[in-house]
Parts: structure tokens; sequence; C-alpha cells
């Protein structure tokens, strides 16, 4: 029965049955989330970056990733790698980047994610 | 040989490359035609469209990003002793299938990567082409020197009497602005004019000031020149840059 009267679930029952201190749990484990979660979002909006920090006014992709996508591309396009260069980039989302390509001439497009994945090449 | 793509010592450009620069190309309207003429002009257009991407530094005072232009670059070097942290030889993991050795260039972020076994590079700051110079494209390292003689271009001997006392050619030394060691790069067996060098101006590291060539600490370019064979692939990355390749 107090399982039931408690809540649907068993924390909240097993709760009922404890002292005063561990009523109050949930209103700490849900105070704990929000200062968490105020904290995380604080965090992020006001990172600092350490020291004099330098970096590109403009953000493209970086050089690994740029040249994998030119190996992905001499794959689908059966070209020399010699043959394929990177011309520009830029981030396409959260964890992704376009790099458009030259490839012997023509130009391609792909997207790669930060883990070096080629998710797409196509002609641009 | 007479060198013909050194920096300036007094204004920290590389304009005896764009002396070569101009004269290789007027060599090829000159002497060609067809494909190399509009190779050229592909390259000239792509030159005057280039924007280069500048380095933004960042004041912790203020919490904003700066311009990290030469004065500020100068101030800098003065008050630390050395460039920003970013542009210090550091070992990073690259991912990538070049083989060991083989050196990249991000002209943007103003690095130079050589590819080490096992997805790992070692990066290095680096100072490129100003607007309208940087350059994209794949050569290869056509040979090596240490001490580099630096020969000042015919229009700097002119305006410079210092240039002019080293018309014949400035030997290797510590005030040689090609610094201790220089890559010489090729297209196949063909001198490109650029080359990567050191420096007698350190401040300069992360920013865009040269002609084309690729300059380094010296320290960082003597550990360069012991890791990168003759024969070495060079990939240079360079956003709205013209191309060299195929040139």
């Amino acid at each position: 029965m107090k399982r039931k009267r408690g809540g649907e679930n068993g924390m909240t029952a097993s709760i009922a049955k404890a002292g005063p201190i561990a009523k109050s749990a949930p209103w700490i484990a849900l105070a704990g989330t929000a200062l968490l979660a105020l904290g995380c979002s604080q965090g992020t909006e006001t990172a600092a970056p350490q020291g004099m920090a330098v970096r590109s006014a403009v953000e493209t992709a970086p050089a690994d990733l740029q040249l994998l996508c030119a190996a992905e591309a001499a794959k689908v396009y059966e070209a020399p790698s010699e043959k394929i260069l990177p011309l520009s980039s830029q981030r396409s989302g959260t964890a992704s980047y376009d790099v458009e390509l030259d490839v012997a001439g023509k130009r391609a497009r792909c997207t790669i994610d930060e883990s070096g994945t080629a998710i797409t090449v196509v002609d641009a | 040989m007479p060198e013909h793509d050194m920096p300036d010592p007094d204004s920290a450009k590389c304009n005896g490359q764009r002396r070569g620069l101009l004269r290789f190309f007027s060599g090829i309207f000159r002497a060609r035609t067809g494909r190399y003429t509009l190779a050229a002009l592909v390259f000239a257009a792509g030159s005057a469209a280039a924007i280069n991407i500048n380095t933004q530094i960042y004041n912790p005072e203020t919490r904003q990003w700066e311009q990290y232009d030469p004065n500020r670059a100068i101030r800098y070097f003065q008050q630390h002793g050395q460039t920003p942290a970013a542009f210090q030889r550091k070992i990073v993991t690259f991912r990538t299938a070049e083989k060991p050795g083989t050196v990249v260039i991000d002209g943007d972020k103003h690095f130079l990567y050589v590819v080490l076994p096992n997805f790992q590079a070692v990066r290095y700051g680096i100072g490129v082409g100003r607007e309208g110079f940087g350059w994209a494209g794949i050569v290869n390292v056509g040979r090596k020197a240490e001490w580099p003689v630096w020969t000042p271009p015919a229009e700097m001997v002119a305006r410079d009497p210092k240039a002019a006392k080293y018309a014949g050619g400035m030997p290797g030394g510590p005030d040689n602005p090609l610094g201790p060691r220089a890559l010489y790069l090729y297209e196949g067996n063909k001198d490109s004019i650029y080359r990567i060098h050191g420096t007698t101006e350190p401040w300069s590291i992360g920013l865009n000031v040269s002609s084309g060539c690729i300059r380094l600490h010296n320290d960082d370019i003597v550990d360069l020149y012991e890791r990168v064979e003759v024969g070495a692939k060079v990939i240079v990355l360079m956003q709205g840059a013209a191309l060299y390749k195929g040139v």
C-alpha cells in the first residue's frame, strides 16, 4: 500500500518509509540538478580561453580532416591523390565540416564529422 | 645560384619572391600560350580575389578577441620573449593517410605539420604570404640547404644601400633573413620559387607577412630540416588562395 501511495516508482516508495532527511532527498536532487544545469549553461556562455589564446578569424576545418576528405574523394572519383586539393572549408554543424575540393579541375563537396568519418562526397 | 624569393629584412616581406613571381609569370606569357597562359590568368585572378584569414588573440582583460597584427605581435614578443603558445612546436594527433615525412601547411591557421607514424604530427607555428600572396597546392621538397645564401632582388638593391652590399649574395649567418635552413619547394623538377625557411623576425610567426615564403622560428626550421627528406610531398592549404597546382 505504501508503495502505491508514495508514488509509482520505487524510489519514492522507499523514501516514504524513511526519515525526514531522506524525504527531502528529491528536492536536494532537484536543486542539485538545477544548479548543475545552470553551471553548465553559464560555463558554455562565459567559457573564456585560458591566457592569451589565439585562433583564426574564420573557422576552417582542421587540416587532417580536410585531407581525409581529399582521400575519400580520391576513392569516389578514382583520381590520383596528387590531383585533389582542399580549397575551402567551414563548419556545417555542431560536429561536422563541409570541405570544398578541387578534384582534377572539378569541384566537389565533402561533409566530414569531427571523428574523421566522411559522410558524403558529391559534385559541387 | 642566385636566390629570388628572399624576405626583405627591413620590411618583413618577401619582396624578392614577388619579383621572382612576376618574372616567372612574365616568362610564361612571353614564351608560352594556350593552357599555360590560361593557368597564369587563373592564378592571377585567384590572387586578386584571395582574402587571407588573420589571427586573433584573446585579451583576458577585455574578454574580447582582438586582431593579432604585426604591432600586436611585436608587443607580445617583447613582453613574453616568445610567440603565443599555440605557435610553439608540439606533437599533436593528426589523422591522415599521408605517409610519415609529408609536410602539410595550414596557411589559414598558421600551422605547418610534418606527419609522424601512428596518426601523429609535429606542429609548428608559421608566417605565410600576405594579402594576395598566399597560395595553395601540392609540391615537393626539391632541395635543402644549410645556412642558405640570400641574394636581394634588384629593386631592393636599388633602393636600399644595405641590400646593395649583398647584391652578389649574403652568406649564411645569424643576420641572414633566411635563417639557418631552407627547404626549396619544387613542382616536379621545376623550382616553384617558394621556400620554407627560418627568419630573423621571430615575432612574425602567426602573421600573413611574406610574398609566399613559409617562415618558421629558427629552432623549428632546424628541427623540420632534420625530419624532412628531399622528395617529400608538401601540401599547402589556404582558403581562397590562388592554386599553384597545375600552373
